[in-house]
């Protein structure tokens, strides 16, 4: 049986260690994929904590088609949408819109020092499905199949998610003539 | 020159991470030597993946299990039996069930004060040592609104015998008693059992 899934059961029967178990198990990686989706250490701990207290009150809705990270993967990351989004509205301008059709700088900017930042600040413009499908391969080293059972999708559609969103990024990095560091 | 091998691509991020057989490293290694597209895409996930997370601190994560399991015992229905931390085996019965268990025994009390006796014993046995009138007088007062046609009819039968087995009792020991005067019998009633006794003595004279 699934580590996580013994884990659960023995929780349900009123094991705490076991609860103990499954949060320090996955508190680590989910906070990193948090703070990469936010970019906000306070957010990220703050969603951290609800996506798991989400995840233990509602246990029993749990049903076990998936495994149990990717049920609260699952949680976390809807949850830090609804954190994103409010942000986007705020602040974040789409890439294509804006960062290569109006802002050449911002492509200048690229080949600089801070070019990973841009990079960062390029990639919050992808679509969401492309950036999260893009984070939770490159960042979370998560395999295709992990990804489409977080993102809910096929696993064609995560690899063709993932390779639209690279592609994307990569033509920005070329065009802001960075590939002279590319070696 | 855009690469289509989405074979390759895919392995990048592995490959990245130092997560691919030595098989299969060797081999995007050596596509990576003739692919510019690839290393550009390679170049992009090292910038991506080296992006910093900062740590919290060992202390937040130390008390994250904790502050967790308050908050969802906070918010959760306590269905389930739960054990304390450390293992000593008590557990804690949710709060529905302790206040339904001291409705019940509030109920429960209460009943067992307030009913009254069975009236088919009670007021259908005759005591055993007699027919005291003492016995009669101590009982319970009832209230004759509360008994039903059945409960009635058995104090009735009640009653009847009691009484008269008082007055052969009295008749008797007018006739026997040589030693006792009548005044002193009548003198050991309280003013109770004297009226009671005239009623009885009224009763017969009637009948």
């Amino acid at each position: 049986m699934d580590e996580d899934l013994a884990l659960i059961d023995r929780y349900i029967a009123g094991d705490r260690e076991a609860f103990d178990a499954l949060v320090l198990k996955h508190q680590k990686p989910l906070y990193s994929l948090l703070y990469r989706m936010v970019s906000d250490k306070e957010d990220a701990a703050d969603i951290l904590q609800k996506a798991f207290i989400k995840a233990f009150t509602g246990i029993r809705s749990f049903e076990r088609r998936s495994s149990f990270r990717t049920w609260l993967y699952q949680i976390a990351i809807n949850l830090a949408k609804n954190v994103y989004r409010d942000r986007a509205r705020a602040a974040l301008v789409p890439l294509d819109d804006v960062v290569i059709r109006r802002d050449p700088k911002v492509l200048e900017s690229l080949i600089h020092k801070e070019s990973r930042g841009n990079l960062l600040r390029a990639m919050a413009g992808l679509p969401e499905k492309q950036r999260l499908t893009v984070m939770l391969r490159v960042q979370e080293q998560k395999s295709f199949d992990e990804i489409a059972g977080i993102m809910q999708c096929s696993v064609g559609t995560s690899k063709a998610n993932y390779h639209h969103g690279v592609q994307k990024l990569k033509e920005l990095f070329k065009k802001a003539g960075n590939d002279n560091d590319v070696q | 020159m855009t690469c289509n091998d989405l074979n390759i691509k895919g392995l990048l991020p592995a490959y990245q991470g130092k997560m691919l057989s030595p098989a299969d490293t060797g081999r995007i290694e050596k596509h990576l030597s003739g692919c510019e597209d690839c290393r550009t895409e390679l170049s992009l996930l090292h910038m991506l993946s080296g992006e910093p997370v900062p740590d919290p601190g060992e202390a937040f994560w130390a008390a994250m299990p904790g502050r967790i399991f308050r908050e969802v015992q906070a918010q959760q229905p306590p269905t389930m039996l739960q054990r304390l931390p450390g293992g000593r085996g008590w557990t804690i019965i949710p709060r529905w069930t302790w206040a339904a268990a001291a409705v019940f025994l509030v109920a429960a009390a209460f009943l067992l004060l307030d009913r009254p006796e069975t009236p088919e014993i009670a007021r259908t046995t005759v005591p055993e040592n007699g027919s005291s009138y003492g016995d009669l007088l101590s009982s319970e007062t009832v209230d004759m609104a509360e008994l039903t046609d059945i409960e009635i009819d058995s104090v009735d039968l009640w009653a009847t015998e009691e009484l008269s087995l008082l007055r052969e009792e009295v008749i008797d020991s007018f006739r026997t008693s040589t030693d006792i005067s009548i005044d002193d019998r009548l003198a050991e009633l309280n003013a109770r059992e004297l009226e009671r006794l005239m009623s009885i003595l009224d009763t017969q004279e009637e009948g």
